[in-house]
Order: C-alpha cells, then structure tokens, then sequence
C-alpha cells in the first residue's frame, strides 16, 4: 500500500516546539484491486475466441456409379484454370477447338477472376426460370495446372466462399488444356519481358 | 494415415492441410488422393484468410448474421 512519511524528520525537537499534528496520506488500493479483477473477469466473459482460420473442403466419394453423378448444364458452366506465375484462365460452358472462348484474369485489379465469377453469376440468374433457387445451374470448375502453386487453390477457393459459390468442382486439368496454360503462360511472360 | 485412421476409429477427427504458399500444386493434390484413397473425404486447409472484402457477396451475408453453410 502507498503511504508516505509525514513525520517531518530533521526538524529539532525541544521544550517550547509546538508539535504539528501527524497526517496520513495512506492511500487505500484494495478497491483498485478489486476493479482490476472485476475487468478481467468482463473481458473474459465478453472477449470471443479466434476462429480458426481454414477452409473446410468437403470431397466428393469418387465411387459414384455413373447415374449418381451430376450432370451440369453447359450454359452455367465456368471452368477456371490456373498456370505458372499466378496466371489465371478462364472459359465459359466448353472449350471451341480454336480456343477463342479460352480468356485470361487475374486473382486482383482489372479483369479480376471475381467480376468474371459475378457477371456469369448474374447471366446464369438472368436466363433461370426458377425463382427461388436461380443459381442451381452455375457451377465453377477449377482445374489447377502442375505448375500452379497452393496459394492459387487457396485463393480460388476462398473466390468460391467470397461470392458465394454453392456449386464447384477441383478437377484434374487435360492434357489440351494444360498445353494451351503453358503456351499462355510463355506468351504472358514474353510480353512481360518487352 | 491407415494408422491415424484406426487410431481415431468411432471419434471425431479433424484433419488440417498446411502447405506452403509456393508449394506446386502436385504435391497438394497427392496429399488430396491419399486422403481420398483412405476414405477420409473431409478435412480443412489451414491458410491466413483475409476478411471477406466490402460488398462482396459474403459480407453482405455476415453483417446480416447469416452464416455460411459447409
């Protein structure tokens, strides 16, 4: 406890030295202490505990027989795959021979893998005719090339939980379109270089 | 895994992927396929998320309370 000394030491005691009252300036801290537990105990009460940060994935049995699998409706189909150096490619319903419908984005800033996720969103619920579930058609398939790397998965699968995408499927990549990421992905990096 | 597998028979188990982020994506997917080929077809991946960007879709769901479903 805090207290200090009053007793005015030094001065000379004697016969006819009038003696000054003695006051305490002792400061009671037992109140303080209780306040102080009483904080802790709200902030415990009230303080929320970290969510742990990951991402569930739930995966698909592949011993489905032929008749459970889903069959997905080409028009809502937007397939997304992913190459070297964070490039991202995307095409809408199936890949055209001459490659024409084969676009590529990028994870942020213009032409981000987002807005192309949000404009087909609102073009597979303009062209639904069923009110109360418009988006039972879209579905994003996700084909990650060799050369990708585990922040691409983890970015796109967080794109997938940002814009509230029900339906996706991480599917190996073909060997035609893995060929058409890496003529890409040099092509990019060439222009780059210029 | 067979081993965890049996370990942890009639429990509840949670199975966390932790990857670097420059990992190449191979060596995920192989992690993925002795997951699958152990029958063990739920898990989570540990990563840093950042908070859902502002008016985004899934904002929009949080500040009215709705949580996401699995």
């Amino acid at each position: 406890m805090a207290e200090l000394d009053t007793s005015g030491g030094g001065h000379k005691k004697g016969p006819g030295v009038k003696k000054g009252k003695k006051l305490s300036t002792r400061v009671d801290l037992t109140p303080m202490v209780d306040l102080g537990f009483l904080l802790i105990t709200f902030f415990i009460f009230t303080t929320t505990m970290s969510q742990p940060t990951a991402l569930k994935l739930f995966l698909p049995d592949d011993k489905v027989t032929e008749e459970d699998q889903n069959k997905a409706k080409e028009s809502g189909v937007l397939t997304i795959l992913m190459g070297a150096d964070n490039h991202i490619y995307y095409y809408e319903g199936q890949l055209k021979p001459d490659g024409s419908n084969f676009l590529s984005a990028s994870f942020n800033g213009e032409n981000s893998i987002r807005d192309v996720i949000l404009k087909k969103k609102a073009d597979v619920r303009s062209r639904s005719r069923d009110a109360e579930n418009p988006y039972k058609d879209f579905v994003v398939v996700i084909k990650p090339s060799a050369d990708c790397n585990y922040k691409n998965v983890i970015d796109i699968l967080d794109e997938m939980a940002i814009n509230v995408v029900k339906k996706y499927a991480l599917v190996d990549i073909s060997d035609g379109e893995s060929q058409l990421v890496k003529i890409s992905d040099a092509s990019s990096q060439t222009s780059a270089s210029n | 895994m067979q081993v965890v597998k049996d370990a942890y028979a009639g429990e509840k188990m949670d199975l966390l992927l932790k990857g670097d982020n420059v990992a190449k994506y191979p060596a995920f997917k192989n992690v993925i396929a002795a997951f699958k080929k152990n029958e063990l077809l739920k898990f989570q991946m540990v990563t840093n998320p950042e908070n859902a960007p502002e008016g985004s879709e899934l904002w929009k769901m949080s500040m009215k309370g709705i949580k996401q479903e699995d």
